[in-house]
């Protein structure tokens, strides 16, 4: 038993090691004419703000969520809720949104 | 005789497999109304899950009827560390209908606020939260040692629920904040609340008298969590009817909601302030809405209710009343727009499942020993569950047909040890489905309903007048039970009825079956 997690450890630190021994050595390639390697990341799209539209009445509001609705998006930050006041009625049904 | 559908199975397999597959998806939720359909099954906050309403049995409360509305299937008696709150973003409402219309006449809403009250300790040279609700004793009204208080507002609306003419239930004592009521904390365990009648006696606290806007007499309310009071053996049930469903009626089976807690909406209203005119038959049901809208902050600030922007017109996603209709009734692909749907509209919507009910077909496809009731359409259903039935909780005029549940407020209430778990059938009109009262075994009574027991009762000459007679019903004289039974006693003779919650604390060996190597 310890010798097998004797092993496995070491298989551990091998698997890491590897790919640091690779990039010191140059991985066996000549890199030189490869294009600039794209290691900076892309920057975080900004959070765009909710329209105002969205506070000022229960249609806008609606309708903003509408727009969320038909465009979900996998690379989007979510928007910036920071303003937001969204308007309520105890009095009214449901708009219709289908 | 102990029936076991395993051998009718395989055969129905093979020539029916359609029917098989409708079989295991109508009955993949059946407890009484627990996530009883697939959208309201991820928000279980607003999750209504069993409706009581009855003649109050507590001795000298006769007058009263009681109307319980339970949330929040399923609640694990361990519900830390946040527990099980009542939803500050819902609006749970208990409408009542009083004229036959099928509309609500009355209606009690109910509107939670959870407010923060950290316990800081020092920690070096720095005062930090704790992380825990409970952060010290519990024990008088409005410890300091609670991190999180939950308050909440009771209003009746008279008219419609949303353009009617609302007013704020007070508290009768009276005090600088009468319109605002505490639900005491979930029962976190007995070191929180100093032993085991410590709960009991810290919850008890709040049960108001309050007083009601166009009402002469006091009612009380207490919303909090209790001993889940639905009992049935879900699970056989849902492995495609895996039981003797003519075995024993107690003692059969385990009740699997045994463990569980609910959270609880109590009234104890006047019998005058409910009834118009005349007619003592009222109609009940219960639901939850939320904003049609939430959009979700990016970017929550420190505190509570933080994270979620409601906003529009309150759209409602739950309702209940008749256990199990949902659940049992409704097909697959209408069980959301039934969570949606108002009681008026239920001739148009849903009654071809009442008419034409598929759970007796389904019954009689897996147990070949029984036979569904043959009267289609269905009259004796449409009677029992969207209008009453004649004599007993029909109200004197009746509207569009509604799924509601009728109680007749002029039986009288049957004291507790001597009421029938079987309700009418059972010989008690003070129980269901003249109302239904926490002991009434509604899983055993919906069976023999469906399978046609009011043919039976009714007798060839249909004195019931359900428009149909015990030929119609080959199998509603037996005795259809899920082997679960409780009574009366089993829960308290005061209001609000439902026993103290399990406590979180206790720590039982896993269940036979659950562990593996």
């Amino acid at each position: 038993m310890k010798t097998r997690r004797k092993s496995a450890v070491w298989a551990m630190s091998m698997a890491l090691a590897a790919p640091l021994l690779i990039s010191a050595c140059g991985g066996g390639r000549d890199h030189s004419d490869s294009p600039a390697s794209a290691t900076t990341p892309e920057p975080a799209p900004e959070a765009e703000p909710v329209p105002a539209s969205a506070s000022e009445s229960i249609e806008g509001f609606i309708g903003y969520l509408q727009e969320l609705a038909a465009s979900p998006s996998d690379t989007l930050e979510p928007a910036d809720t920071s303003m937001v006041s969204a308007p309520t009625d105890e009095t009214s049904e449901p708009l219709q949104v289908n | 005789m102990k029936i076991r559908p395993i051998g009718q199975l395989a055969a129905t397999l093979v020539r029916a497999s359609a029917v098989i597959a409708v079989a295991i998806t109508t009955t993949a939720a059946w407890a009484s109304s627990h996530r009883d359909a697939p959208n309201i099954a991820m928000n279980p906050s607003v999750d209504g899950t069993d409706l009581y309403m009855f003649r109050s049995y507590e001795k000298g409360r006769a007058d009263y009827v009681t109307i319980l509305a339970d949330y929040t299937p399923f609640q694990g008696f361990q519900g830390g560390g946040s527990f099980f709150m009542f939803n500050p973003n819902a609006l749970y409402e208990i409408h009542i209908d009083n004229t036959g219309s099928g509309s609500e006449a009355l209606t009690f809403q109910f509107r939670f606020t959870n407010t923060s009250a950290p316990t800081a300790i020092p920690v070096g040279d720095k005062q930090v939260d704790i992380p825990l609700i409970g952060g010290g004793p519990i024990s008088g009204p409005a410890p300091a040692t609670l991190g999180i208080n939950e308050t909440y507002t009771v209003d009746i609306v008279r008219g419609d629920r949303r353009t009617g003419t609302r007013a704020s239930v007070t508290n009768a004592a009276g005090g600088a904040h009468r319109t605002v009521f505490t639900k005491p904390v979930d029962n976190i365990g007995e070191k929180t609340f100093g032993g085991p009648t410590g709960y009991a006696t810290y919850a008890n606290q709040y049960i108001y008298d309050i007083k009601i806007p166009g009402c002469k007499t006091p009612g009380r309310v207490f919303v909090g969590q209790r001993k889940e009071p639905f009992y049935v053996s879900i699970g056989i049930i849902v492995d495609l009817l895996d039981l003797d469903l003519a075995g024993p009626e107690t003692g059969g089976n385990n009740n699997d909601q045994e463990g569980n807690n609910i959270s609880t909406l109590a009234l104890e209203l006047p019998i005058a302030c409910l009834t118009a005119g005349t007619d003592p038959v009222i109609g009940a049901w219960t639901t939850a809405s939320l904003r049609q809208g939430t959009l979700l902050s990016n970017a929550p600030a420190t505190g509570l209710n933080k994270v979620a922007i409601p906003g529009g017109a309150w759209t409602q996603v739950s309702r209940l009343a008749i256990p199990l209709i949902n659940t049992l009734f409704v097909g697959v692909e209408d069980k959301d727009k039934y969570n949606w749907s108002k009681p008026k509209d239920d001739d148009s919507n849903f009654a071809v499942y009442l008419t034409n009910p598929t759970a007796p077909t389904l019954i009689q496809t897996l147990y070949s020993t029984f036979s569904a009731p043959t009267n289609l359409p269905r009259t004796d259903l449409t009677t029992v569950f969207m209008k009453g039935i004649k004599g007993l909780n029909q109200p004197a005029s009746v509207g569009a047909p509604a799924e509601m549940m009728r109680l007749n407020t002029s039986v009288a209430p049957v004291a507790i040890g001597k009421q029938n778990a079987l309700g009418v059938l059972g010989g008690d009109n003070a129980g269901y489905p003249n109302g239904r009262r926490p002991g009434d075994d509604v899983v055993d009574l919906n069976l023999r309903i469906a399978m046609g027991a009011f043919c039976v009762m009714t007798g060839a000459k249909d004195t019931m007048q359900v428009g149909c007679t015990p030929k119609d019903a080959p199998s509603g004289g037996v005795s259809f039970t899920d082997g679960v039974r409780k009574t009366s006693v089993n829960y308290g003779a005061t209001f609000p009825y439902l026993t103290t919650p399990t406590s979180g604390a206790i720590n039982p060996p896993a269940a036979a079956g659950t562990t593996y190597p």
